[in-house]
């Protein structure tokens, strides 16, 4: 939601292709997160006494910090309805029409996602992260700065998550509440693939997407929400660790 | 016990002096401040959370206008007397329990003097039935499902259209344009359900096919399976019964999939300005709910001018009208039944109105009227076409919207080709201005299609034969053999079905 209001008033205000602020969402949202970290979760952390209340804490507060964004984003911006037009002219493929505003999205959203698998399986930081998630105490003792990198990672989280505002502000109206639907979806995406499993989300990602759009095209647009729970309870029963845990 | 008794003996005359005052201010100052004393208006609106989007131009935005206006004047004028406006609202975070109870507190507790309606229909159904349990005339402007008018509550006014009476309007404009195949795409709520439920027989009773349907829920982030399956059906008109967001979305993908209906409906949405400012061109010729335009006197003039330059924005031509309406009707009956809220609520169930809208009555509490209005964007203007008496343009013309702009004047050339000239003129002039409008349009187009387009409005037989050669010329384009004038196709139902078996 940031992320898309960044992009959206910067476009406004100098009339620039959007893409050029891509990066600068990210970096905006890169350095919130940074300091949402320094004020809020390093707390947190510091006075939770394991993982999963930590875990319960974060998710509470998390839900406050939704609110709090949205109602600033409502006085910021005024509660109109916003967006802009990008690259709104139709390709044909053989028989199939597309947008190129809904192909450029999906191309950079397949090259981010692809850029953080390679990142966090190739390179030294991407294994120092992993390390990290797996065995916080060991990796300390290996001489991973955990200090550093936990909020680095949060940093990076949100840097995503700025992205990916300013590309579907490309795409649909912007509206303080626009982030909610995807909760939901997102969570539904992690189960699917396996939780920690980044490559089994991508393609829990895709199957869902699937999914919806071929039961919406046989069944009804009223049934999407049920389809998608369906293949969430079906996956749970079936595959309780997700369908490409290791 | 001596101490007490002391404490109680040397504290009762100050008591007693105490409520002598008390006494002297109610029974001699009380009657004197309550003359010069503001009139309470109170109300909970969405401030924040999803509905703030709709409730703040659309409905607040008009509560603090009408009150600076009154206030600038003098007051609101009680029987005569002038008395300022003092507005008591609160923000209840798009929630209806916040709102409900906010409400119980201004009637119940600060018993303010009237009270202005939430936004949203489910606000109204929960709000409206309190309302009239104590007493309070409710004038509801964004919301008077059907069910709620059947409760035939005294105190509660149906302050705008009734589906009924909006979808009316909609079906009849249908029939005016001889549309006769139509696809309908709807929300799943009360909303679209009700009105796509009263629609479909109406539309039977006119002779008009439904040829796709097809429901959907809020949120929904793609329709392009929706209305690809609706383009295989080559319908005359495309229907929205839907929300800002949804009717957007249509928009916006049938461009994307060059499906270009003759006429294109989508219910909320276009009467925003910003409408115009996302679409730019492709906007013309969209039609939607709309209640009003400035074109239509000085009063709307003078509204949108002082909105304008309170705001500092456009309003939007359709729940402004119906709330400045609403404001128009109770500063009225305030203004001869005083206070009382019985005297007001017969004062509103028996007189008419002259307000944004036209003129206003209400019968068994709601407007009584046979339709509702619909408006269309022309020449970068949303104009009320619907119905005729009170429509300020009589014109229908819709451009292509999307990614065809050769389009109709490629049908035009084929359909002059070897047609009685006497019949084509008009048909190619209506497209050439259609044409024009598309381009960008100034008061002169604006001037010549009207007198280019009243004559075959007015003869119903000649459309009907114009129609019927127009549909000879389509078909022609359709199996043209040059490959650009072959309109593009999507695989249809028929024959992914025809590829899986």
């Amino acid at each position: 939601m940031l992320g898309a209001f960044i992009t959206y008033t910067l476009k406004v205000a100098t009339g620039a292709s959007p893409l050029w602020f891509v990066p600068v969402s990210a970096a905006a949202m890169f350095v919130f997160g940074i300091f949402l970290h320094a004020t809020i979760f390093r707390r947190l952390s510091a006075i939770s006494p394991n993982l999963d209340v930590m875990e319960e804490k974060s998710l509470i507060v998390g839900f406050g910090l939704l609110f709090i964004l949205q109602n600033a984003a409502v006085l910021i911006w005024g509660a109109d309805l916003h967006g802009y037009d990008f690259m709104t002219e139709s390709l044909h493929f053989g028989g199939v029409v597309f947008t190129a505003n809904r192909l450029l999205v999906l191309v950079l959203s397949v090259l981010f996602s692809g850029a953080l698998i390679c990142g966090l399986r190739f390179t030294l930081l991407g294994r120092a992260i992993r390390g990290m998630v797996q065995a916080p105490l060991g990796a300390m003792l290996v001489g991973i700065n955990t200090n550093t990198l936990h909020p680095l990672c949060f940093g990076l989280g949100l840097a995503l998550a700025g992205v990916s505002g300013s590309l579907l502000s490309m795409i649909y109206l912007i509206s303080p509440d626009m982030g909610t639907p995807y909760l939901i979806t997102a969570l539904i995406v992690i189960t699917l693939g396996g939780l920690g499993s980044l490559t089994g989300s991508m393609i829990g990602g895709v199957l869902l997407g699937l999914v919806e759009t071929f039961g919406v095209y046989f069944t009804d647009p009223s049934l999407k929400i049920l389809l998608s729970y369906a293949a969430f309870i079906l996956v749970l029963l079936f595959r309780p660790r997700g369908l490409f845990a290791r | 016990m001596f101490t007490l008794a002391g404490r109680l003996f040397s504290l009762s005359p100050k008591l007693a002096l105490g409520s002598g005052v008390a006494l002297f201010l109610t029974l001699v100052l009380a009657p004197l401040r309550a003359d010069d004393a503001p009139v309470r208006i109170g109300y909970s609106m969405a401030r924040t959370g999803p509905n703030a989007v709709a409730a703040q131009g659309g409905v607040e935005a008009n509560y603090t206008l009408w009150s600076e206006q009154m206030n600038a004047a003098g007051g609101l004028a009680v029987k005569g007397q002038k008395r300022k406006v003092e507005l008591v609202g609160y923000d209840d975070a798009s929630d209806v329990e916040t709102s409900v109870r906010t409400y119980e507190k201004l009637m119940a507790d600060d018993k303010v003097d009237l009270i202005l309606p939430p936004w949203g229909s489910n606000f109204a159904f929960a709000v409206g039935p309190l309302a009239n349990k104590y007493g309070y005339p409710f004038l509801s402007t964004t919301g008077s499902p059907k069910k709620l008018l059947d409760m035939h509550m005294p105190y509660f006014f149906g302050a705008s259209w009734t589906s009924e009476q909006s979808t009316r309007a909609l079906v009849d404009l249908m029939a005016a344009q001889h549309v006769k195949t139509v696809a309908i795409g709807y929300m799943d709520d009360l909303f679209g359900l009700e009105r796509f439920n009263l629609m479909v027989p109406m539309l039977k009773e006119k002779g008009i096919t439904v040829v796709g349907e097809k429901s959907f829920p809020a949120n929904t982030k793609d329709l392009s399976v929706v209305l690809k399956d609706f383009k295989a059906k080559e319908p005359d008109a495309l229907v929205g019964l839907t929300y800002p967001a949804e009717s957007f979305l249509m928009t916006t993908q049938t461009k994307e999939i060059g499906f270009n209906p003759k006429f294109f409906y989508v219910a909320i949405g276009p009467a925003f300005p910003f409408f115009k400012q996302r679409f730019g061109d492709a906007a013309e010729g969209m039609v939607g709910f709309g209640t009003w335009t400035p074109s239509e006197g000085a009063m709307q003039q003078n509204y949108r001018d002082a909105y304008m330059k309170r705001f500092n924005k456009e309003p939007d031509r359709d729940t402004t009208g119906f709330v400045w309406s609403s404001l128009q009707e109770l500063q009225g009956a305030v203004e001869n039944a005083g206070l009382d809220r019985a005297a007001i609520r017969d004062y509103l169930a028996s007189h008419e109105f002259t307000t944004m809208l036209g003129k206003v009555t209400y019968k068994d509490g709601m407007m009584a009227r046979a339709s509702g209005t619909v408006s269309q964007w022309q020449n970068g203007s949303y104009e009320l076409i619907w119905p005729p008496e009170n429509a300020t343009k009589l014109r229908f013309t819709r451009s292509p919207i999307g990614n065809s702009p050769s389009r109709s004047v490629e049908r035009g050339t084929a359909y002059n080709k070897g047609r009685d000239p006497a019949v084509a003129a008009p048909r190619s002039a209506f497209l050439r201005i259609s044409q024009q409008g598309k381009i960008g349009g100034h008061g002169g187009s604006i001037r010549f299609s009207l007198a280019v387009c009243r004559p075959h409005c007015q003869r119903p037989a000649d459309r009907r034969a114009l129609r019927h050669h127009c549909d000879g010329a389509q078909s022609a384009i359709r199996h043209a053999p040059h490959p650009e004038h072959r309109p593009r196709r999507v695989p249809d139902a028929r024959r992914l079905h025809h590829l899986h078996a």
